[in-house]
């Protein structure tokens, strides 16, 4: 079993990522540089691992401060949705913490939330 | 300012920033709009689109030579039997067989077609956008930047440019983009644009459903989010092979 703590954070140029116990990854700046994907797709395979092995009931993804995000990041959102909602049951509950100054956020999760919303939760912070 | 030398810029591996000294037509201060739909006698002649390999133009659809397409008439064109959908002024989306207008630019960027061009342009354009404009401009500007750069980055033809222009006036800023790309590309972008021009919000949720579904293809996710996102309508000129795309943000 990881713990979320000793979980390795890639590096991705204008982007901040922050892990907080028990289970929130905070995501600040800009998703812009083509190419980082895979090491963000990696990051949140291994996130959603240590849920499922810790139990987790719920994950926060803190998107509040994330400003703008290119598409390809976007599907980075809704594939780590997609792992919950095809497992059988899903394990737990993705959470999204969102800004509504940020109209991306709005269209995004509004469209995710209507394809996905037994396993995908909304929240605004604003 | 004396113009750059396209070939000059790409190998000094800087992404130049020059106003744009191509157009000697003074700023008329005002957004250039579509071509002019008065029917007047236009000042010179309207350039003649050439027929896109996989595209039907109304003359082909009709079993006729293709005939020149006034850039004055707008028309979004479908695949399949006939064309149809003759566009209104007001569509989000516009796809028009003939050369873009000529618009004074403030910026111009150009570059080959390569993917490092395009975090560095983006970081540039919101940061010109929050200098110059009012907030709510700056998210649909850097958004429609961005979106149409990387398609045009992502389908421009090998070692070809790319230009990525922005024009303002006294009620908004455009962003215009060019580059070479395939028959096949401009195909696909019919196909894209007939879809946004009928719900471009249904068209990024579908878009979305896509990705959950790890559907194949070639995604329109950007341009879907450029027109439901960001609220930008899209000019789209094909002459040859050359495509221009324009997007216009209100400021």
């Amino acid at each position: 079993m990881t713990d979320i703590a000793a979980i390795e954070i890639p590096r991705v140029e204008g982007l901040g990522i922050e892990l907080i116990l028990p289970a929130t990854i905070k995501l600040t700046g800009m998703i812009t540089k083509n190419g980082t994907n895979p090491d963000l797709a990696g990051f949140f395979r291994t996130v959603h691992g240590d849920a499922i092995s810790r139990g987790l009931r719920e994950v926060f993804v803190d998107v509040s401060r994330l400003t703008f995000v290119n598409s390809s990041a976007i599907r980075l959102f809704i594939d780590w949705a997609s792992w919950i909602k095809n497992d059988k049951a899903p394990p737990y509950i993705l959470r999204f913490v969102t800004s509504r100054r940020f109209t991306w956020q709005q269209t995004a999760f509004a469209a995710l939330t209507s394809l996905m919303k037994d396993v995908l939760v909304v929240e605004r912070v604003d | 300012m004396k113009p750059i030398d396209p070939n000059s810029r790409a190998s000094s591996g800087r992404i130049p920033v020059a106003p744009d000294t191509s157009s000697s037509r003074p700023s008329s201060g005002r957004i250039p709009v579509a071509p002019d739909t008065s029917g007047r006698p236009s000042s010179g002649r309207i350039p003649v689109a050439q027929e896109a390999p996989g595209l039907r133009t109304d003359a082909g659809a009709s079993g006729g030579h293709a005939t020149p397409v006034r850039s004055s008439e707008p028309r979004i064109l479908a695949r399949g039997p006939g064309t149809r959908l003759a566009a209104r002024p007001l569509d989000v989306v516009r796809l028009i067989f003939g050369e873009a207008p000529v618009e004074p630019s403030v910026v111009s960027i150009t570059s080959r077609a390569h993917d490092d061009v395009l975090e560095y342009t983006h970081a540039f354009v919101a940061a010109y956008a929050k200098r110059r404009f009012l907030s709510r401009a700056v998210e649909p500007l850097s958004l429609a930047a961005y979106e149409l750069l990387s398609n045009a980055l992502g389908y421009a033809s090998i070692s070809s440019q790319v230009v990525l222009q922005l024009h303002e006036s006294p009620v908004g800023v455009a962003v215009r983009v060019t580059n070479d790309t395939g028959p096949a590309r401009i195909d696909m972008l019919c196909a894209q644009l007939d879809r946004l021009g009928k719900s471009a919000e249904a068209t990024f949720v579908d878009e979305v459903r896509r990705s959950v579904s790890g559907g194949g293809g070639r995604p329109a996710l950007g341009l879907a989010r450029v027109v439901h996102e960001a609220k930008v309508g899209l000019e789209v000129y094909v002459v040859a092979n050359q495509v221009t795309v324009i997007g216009r943000v209100n400021s």
